[in-house]
């Protein structure tokens, strides 16, 4: 069962876009969203607690959305957190490095509720039955 | 939803023209500077946001012109092309054409504009650069636009699917597509080339505990410890700060009520206890309000670097084609003021700077020739003074003409020739304001487009401030303009005159005196009076403003009462029936009326609760004294 209250911080530099991701994740149901502008601010949230999903862009100031991936992953409290990574082009090399560093999944812009909901329900059917 | 919509489109538009006026400076930056990897990136970073979201949005030609030129702008940050004049050229022209793709969205015009060329255009220079450059040849995309997409099942780039990565897990496929990637050196993301993954075989990682070994030590350099400051941010919609500070401006007008009519009750009921607990009351509602007002007028000020942002690349321009090489400076960019403030000031800002670089600064032959650096300087400084915001334009140039401006005037008939003898050299700095002095004729291609330095001052008087010149020859001239920090209120002088009240704003009030009607003279038909040995113009409210009462009837009354009004080095004098004191106004703007011709400002509740029309002195100034005698 995948649980709609669940808790997804939605990180991104340019605020246009957080509305965006924030809309099409309503649309598909998830209404417990928070967001932060940059991976320095979104791991500060992070380490706050209470987060389920992360759906991050990649390219930000400050820290970036690969950077902030690793800093999540070596992270014994956020190791496990669900992050899908948001790109403008699916560059190979970019792909790669991401999935290497433990992404769970990444969407190319632009996508639909649907595509989005499709990723995120794989995401966490994936770990569910992990578990 | 489409409210919804609406206002998502709507914050794109400010975010995406914010993101352009922060990155237009960086490119003369990097001009000057050569290849900047973290200037390149950061532009990099911005063009491929505002793709991004317009890409959601379906704003296709704003996605094509944004991923032409960042195809450069990738190919310029990985050093596989240098930079050049014709690539900035062209990467220039893509910041204007989504200006200009953005201007269309705001004002929904449903405009189309044909990016076709520009996108070729961007995508030949790619071309070029790379083959002088001997880098790998370009794939075809870099000259034709990305083909629209709906889904994400395609990649954007090589036409390449990857919809197997998509659809499944991705982690799975790694492996095996490890071996179709032929430029991984090239992986570069802004500041994370770690280089453990570039020699590293590529390989499935999905045990987090591995990545435990690349440690939290890994932190990039590009992370500073600034994330508070921006996270503390909130994007208000303007109209509802404005409400509030409307609302905040009512509040003031009440309190000026309340406190007329505390005093009143002051003074009949003195030795009642609760006047006393009324006037404490009413006094700690003062000074509550006044720190309301300041708070709300805080919210709407912003650093004057927004406007500021633009001329690196407006002097880089010019100074090419008019062939002069001009360095610009600014100092105080942070200087905060009100959003009014940065609408208007862009345009007399602009035309003082093409000014000073096209008629100001020699060529630099002629700078050698008079021992000056070849390099003109122009020096913008911003500083707050009291109350007032200054903008100083300084330019190391030659200085103003004062023989050839008065020759010059005289010429087009603005001024006789006695005056022009008469005026001081101070006065007559004065004349590149008026209007019809600088036409078509004897300005260029730069600062021409018909329009003269009159709007300058025009602009400025809107913002109730003032301009003023300082030249000295051959060392060069200053712009000083100063405008107060709010608009929104203001100190006034409530005058009456056939019975009804106006309120004039202090600022340019000099003195108010009493004379007897027998010490107005007429010379030539201009009534005048001699103030202090000087003689000084008068005017008659009642006839500037055309209410029909000609201030006469009055027969009683001997003594009319003057408001001493100074602009610059000219003063006048407006007549009026009545004094009545010092006010502070909030002045509420009435749409729909001509404040140039019909000398109101806009208007007023005064404390006794009456609307009150606050008169516009500068415009007055311009079509009384500005343009010699009507």
């Amino acid at each position: 069962m995948i649980d709609q209250n669940m808790k997804i911080l939605v990180v991104d530099d340019f605020s246009t876009m957080r509305r965006i991701v924030k809309n099409l994740l309503r649309q598909i149901g998830y209404s417990n969203i928070d967001e932060a502008e940059d991976g320095v601010q979104a791991y500060l949230k992070l380490k706050n607690g209470g987060y389920s999903f992360v759906v991050s862009d990649w390219n930000m100031p400050n820290m970036d959305g690969l950077d902030l991936l690793k800093k999540i992953r070596s992270d014994p409290e956020l190791k496990d957190l669900p992050i899908l990574m948001v790109t403008a082009e699916a560059e190979k090399e970019k792909v790669i490095t991401a999935i290497q560093a433990g992404v769970n999944n990444y969407i190319v812009k632009p996508f639909t509720g649907e595509v989005l909901k499709d990723k995120m329900d794989k995401i966490i059917e994936k770990l569910q039955v992990a578990k | 939803m489409n409210d919804e919509m609406d206002e998502i489109i709507s914050e794109f538009i400010t975010e995406a023209e914010e993101s352009l006026d922060r990155i237009e400076p960086l490119f003369v930056e990097l001009e000057q500077k050569g290849e900047d990897k973290v200037l390149l990136n950061d532009i990099f970073r911005s063009m491929h946001t505002i793709k991004g979201a317009a890409g959601f949005l379906g704003f296709q030609p704003i996605v094509d012109v944004a991923h032409s030129s960042e195809n450069i702008m990738k190919r310029l940050r990985e050093g596989e092309i240098p930079l050049a004049r014709e690539l900035m050229d062209v990467i220039l022209k893509s910041i204007d054409m989504l200006r200009l793709l953005l201007a269309h969205l705001k004002s929904k015009d449903g405009v189309e504009e044909d990016v076709g060329p520009l996108v070729k255009e961007l995508g030949l220079a790619l071309t070029n650069a790379l083959s002088k450059s001997g880098g790998t040849p370009p794939t075809a995309h870099a000259a034709k636009p990305v083909e629209p997409q709906a889904h994400d099942e395609s990649l954007p780039k090589s036409g390449e699917t990857i919809q197997h990565v998509n659809t499944s897990d991705p982690i799975c496929n790694t492996s095996e597509r490890s071996s179709d990637v032929p430029h991984q050196k090239t992986a570069t993301v802004p500041g994370t080339e770690s280089p453990e993954h570039l020699t590293e075989d590529v390989k499935p990682v999905p045990q987090h505990e591995e990545n435990k070994l690349k440690s939290v030590e890994q932190t990039p350099k590009s992370s500073p410890q600034k994330p508070k400051e921006s996270a503390q941010n909130l994007r208000v919609d303007i109209e509802r700060i404005d409400k509030v500070m409307d609302l905040a401006g009512e509040v003031v007008l009440v309190r000026n009520r309340l406190l007329n009519i505390s005093h009143y009750f002051d003074l009949k009921y003195a030795n009642d206890p609760m006047t006393e607990t009324l006037m404490t009351t009413v006094s700690f509602l003062d000074r509550v309000t006044s720190e309301m007002q300041l708070a709300v007028m805080k919210i709407r000020m912003q650093p004057i670097k927004k406007v500021l942002s633009k001329f690196p690349r407006l002097v880089r321009d010019m100074s090419s084609s008019v062939n002069k090489d001009v360095e610009l400076i600014i100092y105080g960019e942070g200087t905060e003021v009100d959003k009014s403030v940065i609408e208007h000031i862009g345009d007399p800002l602009t035309h003082i700077l093409r000014n000073s670089i096209d008629h100001g600064l020699e060529s630099a032959e002629e700078r050698i020739a008079k021992g000056k650096p070849p390099k003109g300087n122009i020096i913008i400084n911003i500083y707050q003074k009291g109350t007032q915001i200054v903008i100083e334009i300084s330019d190391d140039g030659k200085g103003l003409d004062i023989e050839r401006l008065k020759t010059k005037a005289v010429e087009k008939g603005l001024i006789t020739e006695e005056e022009a003898e008469r005026m001081s050299d101070e006065t007559a700095t004065e004349i590149i304001f008026m209007p019809g002095f600088s036409t078509k004729e004897t300005a260029t291609e730069l600062s021409g487009r018909g329009v003269g330095m009159d709007v300058v001052k025009t602009n400025i008087s809107l913002l109730n401030g003032y301009v003023e010149v300082e030249t000295e020859k051959n060392a060069g001239t200053t712009f000083k303009i100063c405008i107060p920090l709010t608009l929104a209120i203001i100190q006034a002088l409530m005058v009456e005159v056939s019975g009804a009240k106006y309120a004039i704003p202090l600022s340019p009030i000099e003195e108010t005196l009493k004379v007897s009607k027998e010490d107005i003279e007429n010379v030539t038909g201009q009534n005048v009076i001699v103030i202090r040995d000087k003689i000084c113009p008068l005017f008659e409210l009642n006839e500037l403003l055309g209410t029909g009462c000609n201030g006469h009837d009055d027969i009683e009354s001997v003594h009319k009462y003057l408001v001493v009004i100074a602009m610059g080095d000219k003063k006048f004098c407006i007549a009026v029936d009545k004094l009545i004191g010092q006010e502070e106004v909030v002045i509420k703007s009435l749409d729909g009326v001509d404040t140039a011709s019909s000398y109101v400002l806009g208007a007023t509740i005064t404390g006794d609760g009456k609307v009150v029309f606050i008169l516009d002195v500068t415009s007055m100034s311009r079509n009384l004294i500005g343009v010699g005698k009507n």
